[in-house]
């Protein structure tokens, strides 16, 4: 092999490093916005020419109207789970709270930005999206992403000034705390390499059901308490494991989002250990 | 057909690898169009006109992604060096050399992302990466190469009339 690519391979390797720490320092961040702004009506384009492609190749048969006929089901089915889910979080908050303190709780008003998915991390070990929305709208790394029904999406990982990147909670890094909705057993909610959610940490004696929603438990203060994540599609016990196999389905149909929305009134906490 | 052609054609790769490719998968893996044209590229045309493209799609991926700017240009860089080794003739005819070095390549750029993703402070489950991810991105990418490949030798008559001379 000639000496030349060697050199080459010296020369790339050097500038991949210098690059990588500028970019750690977010130095090259304006960049990065510039060229999201130029390119991101192209890459709407061209998402919005391949989804049907990439439709078909899903559903060989029956293309279209199986297409739309489920995603209209998943977004009614998205929303009326959310609601119900929401209606039954209310009645047992609002139980607890009358017995407990016999006084009503009043919700601060939240707040949204409502923002497109027009691009999506190319990588296969990470599940990261890309929004039209950036610092200049009030993102900020940390804030919570939810779908039109209000069911979790992940949180922002990186804001640039006019776009962000937002990690789903399928992501292989992705962890967050959680809780089973009617028998309140505590777990977090990780994601894996083959997008599949499973609720680790649940104990054995805990009571758990296929079909059993499972909510944000609001512990560690990084996403609030009640936003719902999916539905318990499997449970197995093993008698020598100290906690069960719970897998999840996510509510929010996280391989084809189009629209999102940001909760901007949620604050994440960083607590540090004692 | 050179860079004058390469260049724009592999950034608009990389546009089309982070807008719309996340949208299909085979085998549980996105394809990586952009590592199989420039592997076909430089089975085709060679390792100096490749030596051009692997850092504009590098840059390009890295601005368009959200991976650190230059991850991608570490990840590449081997393809050069595998590319380089198909003048040993290990493999006579030049389609099976390219599927060899997609799947080479792939398994290259996966394992240095991981490696990279590693070193700055990511968990990885390393055998989990390798059944779910790199193997079935590998397979997946080398399947899809003779189409590619086949569309860059059609496009390459120039450099197959010098051959020729």
């Amino acid at each position: 092999m000639s000496s030349r690519i060697w050199l080459w391979l010296g020369v790339v390797i050097a500038a991949g490093l210098v690059l990588m720490g500028a970019s750690r320092l977010a130095v090259l961040e304006p960049v990065e916005n510039l060229v999201l702004s130029v390119t991101s009506p192209v890459q709407d384009a061209l998402r919005d020419a391949s989804r049907p492609l990439a439709d078909f190749l899903t559903n060989l048969t029956d293309v279209n109207e199986l297409t739309d006929e489920n995603q209209r089901l998943r977004e009614e089915v998205d929303r009326l789970t959310s609601e119900v889910s929401r209606l039954r979080g209310s009645e047992i908050r609002l139980q607890q709270l009358q017995q407990l303190l016999q006084v009503k709780e009043a919700h601060p008003e939240e707040a949204y930005l409502v923002a497109n998915v027009f691009a999506q991390d190319p990588s296969n070990l990470k599940e990261v999206v890309a929004i039209d929305r950036g610092k200049a709208d009030g993102v900020r790394e940390g804030m919570v992403v939810l779908t039109e029904g209000r069911s979790l999406v992940g949180r922002v990982t990186k804001a640039l000034d006019d776009y962000a990147w937002a990690t789903l909670i399928t992501d292989p890094n992705s962890a967050v705390s959680a809780m089973i909705q009617e028998s309140r057993a505590q777990g977090v909610v990780a994601g894996s390499h083959s997008r599949r959610l499973s609720m680790e940490f649940v104990r054995q004696d805990a009571p758990v059901n296929e079909g059993d929603v499972v909510l944000t438990s609001g512990l560690g203060g990084t996403f609030p308490q009640g936003i719902v994540i999916g539905q318990v599609t499997e449970v197995e016990q093993q008698a020598q494991e100290l906690f069960q196999s719970v897998w999840v389905e996510p509510l929010a149909g996280l391989s084809d989002l189009e629209t999102v929305l940001v909760l901007a009134s949620f604050e994440p906490t960083h607590l540090e250990a004692p | 057909m050179r860079y004058y052609i390469g260049v724009p054609l592999v950034i608009f790769l990389a546009l089309v690898q982070t807008a719309s490719l996340p949208l299909f998968s085979l085998f549980g893996a996105h394809p990586n169009l952009v590592l199989i044209f420039l592997v076909s590229w430089a089975t085709v045309r060679g390792e100096t006109e490749a030596m051009v493209l692997i850092p504009v799609a590098a840059v390009a991926l890295g601005l368009l992604d959200s991976q650190p700017l230059g991850l991608h240009l570490l990840a590449l860089a081997p393809l050069a060096l595998l590319s380089g080794g198909r003048q040993a003739g290990f493999i006579q005819a030049d389609y099976l050399m390219a599927l060899a070095l997609v799947f080479a390549a792939t398994l290259a750029y996966e394992g240095i992302f991981l490696v990279i993703l590693r070193l700055t402070g990511e968990s990885l489950n390393w055998w989990g990466n390798l059944s779910q991810v790199v193997i079935p991105a590998a397979i997946a990418n080398t399947l899809l190469t003779l189409p590619v490949y086949w569309l860059v030798w059609l496009g390459s008559a120039d450099r197959r009339r010098r051959e020729a001379l």
